[in-house]
């Protein structure tokens, strides 16, 4: 069974949220539901509610979870789709230039990817409201590779 | 989903009422310095001992037979055959744990340990652990708390106690344990930095993105949290958990103290006054340039050998220099991790709040400035008791003071070694607790009739440089092709982050269900055995209370579960009712028969009964309240 947290929040199922508003009811949710104000017997509401905040909030999650209830499942080892030739070939590019690159051409990579990422959301925004789900799959499994590069990286030159 | 097992301490129903009028005391149990205080009137209240002081020294002192003669200030200001300092370092901890350099402590180890065992300290010829010396501060507390209050001095007390928030899991659960000695009730952990932004945020309303900067006796957290009105929600907290005050006594003793002068107290199990000495010169360092050695050495200490005279704040600076960028570095990167940045837009951080001791240093001020520039520095509140006044506040708000909330985080990931060692994360860090994550493993070789799981701690990809926490094992699987067998493993964190790891074998009929807790520190048994020995009036035996506790459950789980299907009704078939109704009664008469095992299996058989009903029951409940509310929102 698959639990749908648009629902849970009643917010329209849709990539582009109000991300205030879903804060506001998180928030209004745990001051009826997390265990300090409701005693242990609401815990069960209190994780669900954690979790679908935590998949709502970040973009790589909240698409993931709206392939997920459209039955494209991009996070089972198995069942995921298989990535792109392509997208492989790219990615193993940035990780070469990377691993040749110096201080100051890694800050430059950052901020390449920085607007790469920004580009490839609003790809997967148009995907998904479009209703192109496998599009948006190869397309948010392209992100996360980025995201993760992204993080290396930063925490390298920090 | 399974009906979720409570671990919470239990309270029976009797004494709940009187209980609930009780106090809720708020703890800070620091490294070098300890404070208990409660809010009255509004107003937090700090108890002090005999000489009027508010701050308490985490020192334990001992007499040559290793009978515990003094705590706190007395302990550290008086002259004593053993003492014992900064024991919070060695919570949860073992052999393997332990980088021992001989110097650091004045005390030897029991060295014929298994390295899954806590550690044991030996003082003269007793020996002690460290959950057992935390708790004799704890009581200590405790004692100024119900002295300060006039209240009968057995009595059972609640408190919040607060933990660094890079404790890990054993450290978290070695705390609690020591409380359950010292005769107090956990109401809740809270880390450290949470309760100084909670102190800083209730004390000015203040709201934003805030970062604390918490350097300690012995610890280093940097903790992110998002402030609004009524709602405090921990973003991030990263740290490092043998990083702080005490590393700066020890370079300082090394620096200005001759080889043979350092060995000699070792020698004479007086090494802490060395410390005492370098303490003072580093506070002094905080607003002098410079120091003179001599004026800090007692007319009866003159074998002592220094290696200079003058000591000056550059020095010090340098020497210290490289700690102080490990901290800055583990800032940054909690920063990025977070995909946060410094400045005034509401999702950037608008300020910096400094607390612990060692947070005077003004190297490290200056080194702050160069991140947070733009932004304010906040040191407003007195930083030795800005935890213990956020404890505080944090007890007024469970007592029903207030309805302020905290969403804390788990500050390391969880996971399972798997084949190669490599571990597979199931919970990330900076997770928002209280959270449930599932998992599904398979065997990987034909006919495998048993299956191990090691639960590790940590950032590191092998579980050997990971914190390993527990192991438990599911023998007598039906033997199948490798990945025919399928077990679904789920690791629970509670509102306190402390965590509870089921398992359960998806093909054999009969579910299998272990609940581990990390059990590194001490388990029922151990906690139980100190109980006996350090409380004169315990009577009941270790069966008996695990058949209590079970008991106190199944009657928990009953009550849910009998007021949820009146009020659930229509969620469910006639037949399903019946089935839960009558696993129901089945629960209800092993209680009467008091026997153990008859009542963990008919718990079992009640979940697996009740598993499709609490989930609809869950979803409905959420429903509602969507509905309900949602024109407010």
């Amino acid at each position: 069974m698959i639990k749908n947290y648009f629902k849970i929040f009643s917010i329209n199922e849709e990539f582009e949220i109000n991300l205030d508003l879903l804060e506001e009811k998180y928030h209004n949710f745990q001051k009826n539901f997390h265990p300090d104000i409701a005693g242990i017997e609401k815990i069960e509401e209190s994780i669900l509610i954690n979790e679908g905040y935590n998949i709502l909030k970040n973009p790589i999650s909240r698409a993931s979870h709206i392939l997920l209830i459209h039955g494209v499942n991009i996070e089972d080892d198995v069942e995921a789709p298989k990535l792109d030739k392509e997208i492989i070939a790219e990615i193993i590019t940035i990780r070469e230039n990377i691993a040749y690159a110096n201080h100051e051409e890694k800050s430059s990579i950052i901020n390449k990817i920085k607007t790469d990422k920004k580009t490839i959301i609003s790809r997967i925004s148009i995907d998904i409201f479009h209703k192109k789900y496998d599009n948006a799959a190869q397309e948010l499994m392209k992100l996360k590779y980025l995201d993760k590069i992204l993080k290396d990286l930063k925490n390298e030159l920090t | 989903m399974s009906l979720l097992k409570i671990e919470e301490p239990q309270i029976n129903s009797e004494d709940n009422n009187n209980d609930n009028d009780l106090p809720i005391l708020g703890i800070d149990l620091g490294t070098t310095n300890s404070l208990v205080g409660i809010v009255i009137n509004n107003e937090t209240r700090f108890f002090r001992d005999l000489q009027g002081r508010e701050l308490h020294k985490s020192v334990i002192a001992f007499d040559e037979k290793g009978n515990i003669k003094a705590i706190g200030n007395d302990a550290f200001e008086n002259k004593y055959p053993h003492k014992i300092f900064s024991i919070k370092r060695l919570m949860g901890k073992g052999l393997d744990d332990i980088s021992i350099s001989r110097e650091k402590y004045d005390f030897e180890f029991d060295r014929r340990l298994g390295n899954k065992d806590e550690l044991e300290i030996e003082i003269a010829n007793r020996k002690f652990r460290p959950t057992e010396i935390s708790s004799y501060i704890l009581k200590y507390l405790k004692s100024l708390a119900i002295k300060g209050l006039g209240l009968n001095e057995d009595l059972k007390i609640k408190a919040v106690i607060t933990v660094p928030a890079y404790f890990d899991e054993n450290a978290k659960t070695a705390t609690k344990n020591a409380a359950e000695i010292a005769g107090i009730e956990v109401v809740r952990l809270v880390n450290e930095p949470t309760a100084a932004a909670l102190a800083y945020g209730l004390e000015n309303s203040r709201e934003g993105i805030y970062a604390v900067y918490d350097l300690g006796g012995g610890t280093f957290d940097i903790s992110i949290l998002k402030m609004q009105k009524g709602v405090f929600q921990v973003l991030g907290v990263s740290g490092n958990n043998e990083l702080g005050g005490d590393d700066f006594d020890e370079i300082i003793i090394n620096e200005i103290f001759s080889k043979k002068t350092i060995e000699s107290f070792h020698l004479n199990h007086s090494r802490n006054i060395l410390k005492k000495i370098a303490q003072k010169i580093k506070e002094d360092l905080s607003i002098k340039q410079n120091v003179f050695l001599e004026e800090y050495l007692d007319n009866n200490l003159k074998n002592i050998e220094l290696t200079k005279n003058i000591f000056s704040q550059i020095d010090f600076e340098n020497l210290i220099s490289s700690k102080i960028n490990e901290t800055i570095k583990i800032t940054q990167n909690l920063l990025n991790d977070l995909d946060l940045e410094i400045g005034k837009d509401k999702n950037n951080v608008c300020g910096l709040i400094l607390v612990g001791g060692s947070s005077k240093i003004p190297l490290i001020r200056k080194e702050l400035n160069k991140i947070f520039d733009k932004t304010k520095i906040y040191t407003n509140l007195n930083p030795d008791c800005v935890v213990a006044q956020g404890a505080v506040m944090q007890a007024f708000n469970l007592g029903g003071g207030n309805r302020n909330i905290l969403l804390d985080v788990i500050p390391l990931s969880l996971g399972i070694e798997m084949i190669g060692g490599i571990v597979d994360k199931i919970i990330y860090r900076n997770t928002t607790i209280p959270i449930i994550k599932s998992k599904e493993f398979t065997t990987y070789a034909d006919n495998q009739t048993g299956i191990k799981f090691h639960i590790v701690q940590g950032e590191r990809e092998f579980a050997k440089d990971c914190r390993s926490l527990a192991q438990f094992e599911i023998k007598n699987i039906q033997p199948l092709r490798a990945g025919m067998i399928k077990f679904l493993v789920t690791f629970k964190i509670d509102a306190d982050g402390l965590l509870t790891v089921s398992a359960i074998d998806k093909n054999s009929n009969q579910k299998k269900e272990i609940v581990v807790k990390p059990s590194f520190g001490l388990d029922e048994a151990q906690i139980k055995n100190i109980l006996i020995d350090s409380l004169k009036n315990a009577k009941e035996d270790i069966g008996e209370r695990i058949t209590a506790q079970n008991i106190s459950e199944a009657q928990q789980n009953i009550n849910f579960l009998k007021r949820d299907l009146l009020e659930f009704n229509d969620l469910i078939a006639n037949s399903e009712r019946e089935e839960i109704l009558l696993n129901i009664a089945k629960l209800e008469r092993a209680i009467l028969s008091k026997d153990n095992s008859e009542i963990s299996l008919m718990i079992q058989n009640l979940e697996n009964a009740s598993q499709n009903f609490i989930l609809q029951k869950m979803n409905k409940s959420l429903e509602k309240y969507v509905n309900k509310n949602i024109d407010n929102i």
